[in-house]
């Protein structure tokens, strides 16, 4: 039953993305829902359900982007489980800790796409794009985080508790 | 450093196997036909809830701006009537241009030339990233669509083309993806070269016509249209202006800067061309 709340959560999270936030870029950039979902997911869940989850929401990505299939796989995986370490380690009272875990999940994930994909890795104009694409995404990420979290840290304290 | 790969054994091999396995599927993508690993199940779950999304966003920012913009949404209307009369007109004209074009024709016995057949279709959901550009429409195999369409704005200019097909929806690989390539041609009738015309990685708004030969034929302002040379798309379909033309490949060929001739952030509907 919880589980199947998660995946509705990134359900959402990706229909809202696709036909919502997308069409309202932000500096010429779209925020990045799914992986700001994963990542919180993870951290009041643990690594393995950050796993499923990050699997999950990276192949939904990639099925609704184009280019290179599965990139978005293997980054959204990967922190799915490395911030599943942190639960019970952060004080979760304090929003600013997730927003920032956020706003550092960002970078990894974009570092991440770039480098596994060999069209874009060798291009010294895309490292270039990269680096004035960050700063609007981080912010973007980074306020979407401040709204998003609280409703999970109340739905989670309230209806999720194991 | 040992314990670390100890501890987490199984998803390093997980991860492994899950890169080897996706590399794979980029590999054999080109010999397997699209579709056989069930994306378009996915799609078309999903596409009732983007269509229903979509249309509620739709329709609020279309009241919103009629509310917001009402004295200008007015006179944009007044100046829409005068400029439908006059086009009425122009239709007319037209039609007496046309018969006498199909009588010189006929008197010629020159090839017919077939106007292509149009689809149209809605947008319903954009691309998942920031690096890709891709456009879900709410038409798929069920209105014949097929892969390799070409999708045009109502007034004829490429957007891009059509990738994968589900039951009810498509995806649209736009023209400013960095993955897109089409052969392009340069319409001026004393130039007629032609040459790749891709999307870049790096500029969202910028396409690049690459392998123009050294010397050709090639200046700022040009329109560039499709090429027509393979047997997969049409021909004379615009894509975009040249801005800029380059040295490359240290001056043994060229190439140029292109600024599509429309905004790919803004459009709502499209035309699919089923058939040329």
């Amino acid at each position: 039953m919880r589980d199947l709340i998660y995946i509705l959560m990134v359900i959402i999270a990706l229909i809202l993305q696709v036909a919502y936030f997308s069409f309202y870029p932000l500096g010429g950039v779209i925020p990045d829902l799914l992986l700001i979902i994963v990542v919180i997911l993870a951290l009041f869940n643990g690594f393995r359900h950050g796993a499923y989850l990050g699997f999950l929401a990276g192949l939904l990505q990639d099925l609704f982007s184009g280019g290179l299939f599965g990139v978005n796989i293997v980054s959204k995986l990967l922190l799915g489980y490395t911030f599943g370490f942190l639960k019970q380690k952060i004080y979760y009272r304090n929003f600013a800790i997730p927003v920032a875990l956020v706003i550092l999940a960002t970078v990894i994930d974009q570092l991440i796409f770039v480098i596994l994909n060999n069209k874009l890795a060798f291009n010294l104009a895309v490292w270039l794009r990269l680096r004035e694409l960050l700063i609007p995404l981080l912010i973007y990420n980074a306020l979407l985080s401040i709204l998003i979290y609280p409703v999970i840290y109340y739905l989670q304290r309230k209806y999720l508790q194991n | 450093m040992g314990s670390f790969f100890e501890q987490h054994r199984r998803f390093i091999l997980v991860l492994v196997l899950l890169i080897l396995f996706l590399s794979l599927i980029n590999l054999v993508e080109i010999i397997i036909p699209a579709g056989i690993l069930g994306e378009g199940l996915v799609a078309d779950l999903l596409s009732p809830l983007l269509r229903g999304v979509s249309s509620i966003r739709s329709s609020f920012t279309g009241a919103a701006s009629v509310v917001f913009n009402y004295k200008e949404t007015r006179e944009e209307n007044i100046n829409l009537i005068r400029e439908n009369k006059k086009l009425k007109w122009q239709l007319q004209e037209l039609a007496e241009l046309s018969k006498e074009n199909q009588r010189l024709r006929e008197l010629l016995n020159f090839e017919q030339r077939d106007s292509f057949q149009f689809l149209g279709a809605k947008v319903i959901g954009r691309s998942a990233s920031n690096w890709s550009e891709v456009v879900t429409i709410n038409r798929g195999s069920r209105s014949g669509l097929e892969p390799k369409m070409l999708v045009v704005t109502y007034n004829g200019h490429l957007i891009g083309k059509v990738e994968k097909v589900s039951a009810y929806s498509a995806q649209v690989l736009l023209i400013t993806d960095y993955s897109f390539t089409i052969g392009g041609l340069v319409s001026r009738e004393e130039s007629r070269e032609i040459g790749i015309v891709q999307g870049t990685a790096d500029n969202k708004e910028l396409l690049r016509m690459d392998k123009l030969p050294w010397d050709a034929d090639i200046i700022d302002g040009d329109e560039i249209i499709t090429s027509g040379l393979s047997a997969d798309y049409p021909k004379g379909i615009s894509i975009g202006e040249v801005q800029e033309v380059e040295a490359e490949d240290h001056g043994l060929s060229r190439s140029a800067v292109l600024k599509p001739l429309v905004d790919l952030r803004t459009f709502e509907e499209v035309l699919v061309i089923t058939d040329f």
